[in-house]
């Protein structure tokens, strides 16, 4: 039986019975509600999208892995970006203005009442300073909200688990659960800990949800007006309205996933689910003492190979022991003090994998228009699934 | 579509636009002993320095001569000269609000951002580290470097001597001089290891008058529906049309993913007397062709004993490594046979996307889709740093508009020597943001074996890596290469800005 592992293999949920189960249930929902949707959910999945337009499930590429067994051979591709975000740059003429709004939490656009980090490539930080204003440490988070949304909701022994989990990532011993909490009794993604120790990212739509619905959505093939093809990247996300055209990351997802999808093949989201960092370019880095740059920073969640494409960092810190007698701000990127947190994030990737299988012997998924057309009937000329490959899987019962 | 702005020729030094193109070129590096004095230098040097508009006028003159002759005028010469200056240069000089650019790695300068573009570090005793360069590091370190550029080598000898002595007498010191030549007879026009180069050069948008449709880069697209959805992005095939502002202060830059808009107020940052001005890269780059070429030979056997193809030659598995073939003809349109030179479609292709219409005078096959690099590396040299329309790690492919440069290079040393001759390319390049073009280039894409695209491996020619492993492919099947890498070494460079004419005249 399939199970989805906890996000980076983390063994947080082994300390409790039937954690990890539960939270492979909760991905099995997640893939199923983007996927296919659920009653009353208030996503639009992929297959609602595709019915619109008179399609099945026989065109979608994306699959669930606990529904359908994983075509062999399947390989594992990913899609790299780095961490620090360009979706802003417009708004800013210099670049320290730009990396001064970057490190600080700002209002949301849309909901200005909300005020998070705003770091949007699925990777959040947050900067420790001095009095002197130097930075002492930078702590990284790609750390899913889910996780903790999971434990808070699951049970009251998770809800304990939630609690000691914060207060080993803080520090803080003295956090309760009401110190995380809004005043309606939910769990508050911008509780003063996450806000100050980055515990998960907050940033509204860094989300595994965002994730599988990319992935989901995105392998459907398009058409404009004319009935063209559309197979750009920003064709096809401004077409799809998956994610956000104005990342880096959400756009070349896409534009992957869709151009596997038109090659036929069948695609899932590597087991683990999540987004991960891969490590720092430490190309020109120098500290005051001759000390090796990299010795400062920490993989504090999950795991860093090197092979970057087997890295699965959820947390890690940049920070100066005090007894070294310099801060972070006194170590130079390229001759450049680091001044903010987005230096470095400038320095790292983040990286999303999938597991892609070979072309399939298979009609050709058939394409929809785009998300602001109205739907139009379509020639229908794909035959159904080859019984060998849809046997036991999902896609069988959907014909 | 916005109306591309006129572009003031008469201002832009002539080597940002349209660039010299001669087949001499010698880099004369400086540096200012008696500030007063090399200000008054400099500022006399205004009259000579070739403007845009000068060094198009002499290009149309040539070229008519050509047609007229039906041969290159071996009678028709001219004597183009440019000049900048680096950050200290500028300080040294007194000139104001250096500090009003926003660009890092110009301020610092070319040796403390080696590191980041993949050099070694000073003292670690290996080639390419800055304090084994000729020039740019440390008390070789230029502020002032004039280009003196001709067909006629005599020509160039005696002006670069001619302005050696002016320079020293009047306040500035002679660091160093690189000489830079086409090379000879069927090679002109291809660097050390064989391979043409310069095909690929971005187009910058702008008017030389005007009148609506005096485009400064000629839109030269034959007539035909197949070919309208190009024209707005592209002056010719392959040529990206980019916003003048990646290459010039004062002019706009690109609205984020619409490279036929400009975004309004989007001018790059600098002082006011940067307008019509440019920063240029240099960088000196040795070539080991002895090694490469021996590299080729003992893969290119292993290769073809190992499955990947029993008939691979040196030659075809140079093209895998370039993109294209050694003539110019690229990989991705025929990656067995070399169509040949200065054929109709050399620049006519995408990577991702495959084409559909074919040329008028281009019989060759077009493209196929090539998105996941079976064709033509993800590794190889021209999808590393023009990946063209493939997505990458920054995004859509209307993002990659926003980091091309305007290369400028020219080779250099002998044709024939022992590997350990100095001989290789003197790469120039113009921008506006040499941590948004160059450096990223360098750091984010030739260098990164992830980016632009996931487990693509590190550029085989340029980057800077030692063995590292590539991809090459038969079908779908992947074929790892190692690459030991270091064929090319930097042995020189500086970041500099290259300011208006009247920058010369009226603020030094």
């Amino acid at each position: 039986m399939w199970t989805f592992d906890p996000t980076a293999r983390l063994t947080d949920f082994d300390r409790i019975p039937n954690l990890r189960p539960a939270w492979s249930a909760m991905i099995n929902d997640a893939y199923e509600t983007h996927l296919y949707g659920k009653p009353n959910d208030r996503v639009q999945s992929a297959l609602e999208e595709l019915r619109l337009w008179g399609r099945s499930d026989s065109d979608l590429r994306v699959y669930n892995p606990a529904s359908m067994p994983m075509p062999t051979p399947s390989q594992l591709k990913n899609v790299t970006w780095s961490a620090l975000p360009t979706s802003f740059d417009e708004q800013f003429s210099s670049v320290r203005d730009k990396l001064t709004f970057l490190d600080a939490r700002q209002p949301f656009p849309g909901q200005p009442s909300l005020v998070t980090r705003i770091q949007d490539e699925y990777c959040e930080w947050v900067v420790k300073r001095n009095a002197q204003n130097k930075i002492t440490g930078v702590l990284f988070t790609s750390e899913p909200p889910e996780y903790y949304d999971f434990l808070f909701y699951h049970s009251v022994e998770s809800r304990n688990l939630l609690v000691q989990l914060y207060r080993e990532i803080s520090g803080v011993s003295t956090i309760a659960l009401n110190d995380l909490t809004d005043s309606k009794g939910e769990y508050d993604w911008w509780n003063r800990y996450n806000n100050e120790h980055a515990v998960h990212m907050q940033q509204p739509n860094n989300t595994l949800g965002a994730q599988v619905n990319i992935v989901s959505r995105s392998c459907i093939l398009r058409v404009n007006k004319l009935g063209a093809p559309i197979t750009d990247a920003l064709g096809l996300i401004r077409c799809g309205r998956y994610g956000d055209p104005n990342r880096q990351s959400d756009p070349r997802i896409g534009h992957a996933i869709n151009t596997f999808a038109r090659e036929d093949r069948f695609i899932t989201i590597e087991n683990p689910v999540g987004l991960y960092m891969t490590g720092v370019d430490w190309s020109g880095w120098t500290t005051p003492d001759q000390t090796d740059a990299r010795t400062f920073w920490t993989v504090l969640r999950g795991s860093q190979a090197v092979d970057p494409n087997q890295s699965y960092i959820v947390r890690a810190s940049y920070a100066v022991p005090a007894g070294k007698g310099y801060t972070v701000s006194d170590i130079r990127i390229g001759g450049e003090p680091i001044d903010f947190g987005g230096q470095i994030a400038a320095r790292i990737n983040v990286r999303v994998a999938v597991m892609v299988s070979d072309p399939a012997e298979l009609p050709s998924p058939r394409s929809i228009g785009c998300t602001d057309t109205p739907p139009t009937p379509l020639p229908l000329s794909v035959a159904p699934l080859t019984p060998s490959l849809a046997a036991g899987g999902r896609m069988t019962s959907r014909i | 579509m916005n109306q591309e702005p006129v572009l003031e020729l008469e201002d832009i030094q002539g080597n940002v636009v349209p660039g010299f193109k001669k087949d001499s070129q010698h880099f004369v590096f400086l540096r200012v002993v008696d500030a007063q004095l090399a200000k008054k230098w400099l500022k006399g040097l205004a009259p000579r320095l070739s403007s845009a508009r000068e060094v198009r006028d002499a290009h149309t003159l040539w070229k008519g001569m050509r047609r007229k002759l039906g041969r290159d005028p071996d009678n028709l010469d001219f004597l183009f000269v440019n000049c900048a200056i680096s950050a200290g240069g500028l300080q040294k000089l007194g000139v104001p609000h250096v500090d009003k650019f926003d660009d890092a790695a110009f301020k610092l300068g070319l040796e403390s951002r080696a590191g980041v573009i993949g050099d070694p570090p000073s003292g670690s005793g290996e080639p390419g580290a800055p304090d084994t360069w000729l020039v740019g590091s440390g008390r070789k370190r230029p502020d002032v470097l004039v280009i003196l550029s001709t067909d006629d080598e005599a020509w160039a000898a005696k002006a670069e001597r001619e302005l050696v002595a002016s320079a020293r007498s009047n306040g500035l010191q002679r660091i160093h001089v690189d000489r830079g030549r086409v090379r000879p007879g069927p090679m002109a026009g291809h660097e050390h290891f064989g391979f043409k180069d310069g095909i690929s050069l971005p187009a910058i948008r702008g008017r030389a008058s005007p009148a609506a449709d005096d485009f400064i880069e000629a839109r030269a697209w034959p007539p035909g529906a197949e070919f309208d959805g190009y024209r707005n992005r592209y002056a010719a095939p392959g040529r990206q049309l980019v916003w003048p502002g990646h290459f010039l202060f004062g002019y706009p830059r690109q609205r984020r993913d619409e490279p036929e808009e400009m975004r309004p107020n989007s001018e790059p940052l600098g002082p006011n007397w940067a307008k019509n001005g440019s920063f240029l890269v240099y960088r000196r780059l040795k070539q080991d062709v002895v090694a490469f070429n021996d590299f080729l030979a003992a893969a290119s056997a292993a290769l073809r004993s190992n499955g990947f193809d029993p008939n691979l030659t040196p030659e075809r598995l140079g093209a895998l490594l370039v993109g294209r073939w050694a003539s110019g003809w690229p990989v991705v349109r025929d990656p067995h046979t070399d169509r040949g030179a200065n054929q109709t479609g050399e620049n006519y292709f995408g990577f991702s996307e495959r084409t559909t219409a074919a040329l008028p005078n281009d019989p060759h096959p077009l493209n196929p889709a090539d998105p996941n690099g079976t064709i033509c590396p993800f590794a190889s040299h021209i999808r590393k740093v023009q990946p063209r329309d493939d997505g990458t790690d920054i995004g859509p492919m209307e993002r990659t508009f926003q980091k091309l440069i305007l290369r400028r290079g020219i080779t250099f040393g002998p044709e024939t020597a022992p590997s350990a001759e100095d001989r290789g390319l003197l790469f120039v390049a113009y921008q506006t943001s040499i941590l948004d073009q160059f450096e990223f280039l360098m750091n984010d894409w030739v260098n990164d074996a992830n980016k632009p695209h996931a487990n693509g491996g590190v550029d085989p020619i340029i980057g800077t890596a030692r063995n590292s492993t590539i991809f090459l492919h038969n079908g779908s099947a992947p074929f790892p290469l190692t690459v030991p890498g270091g064929w090319v070494v930097a042995t020189g460079g500086e970041y500099m800005f290259a300011p208006s004419l009247n920058f010369f005249s009226n603020v030094l």
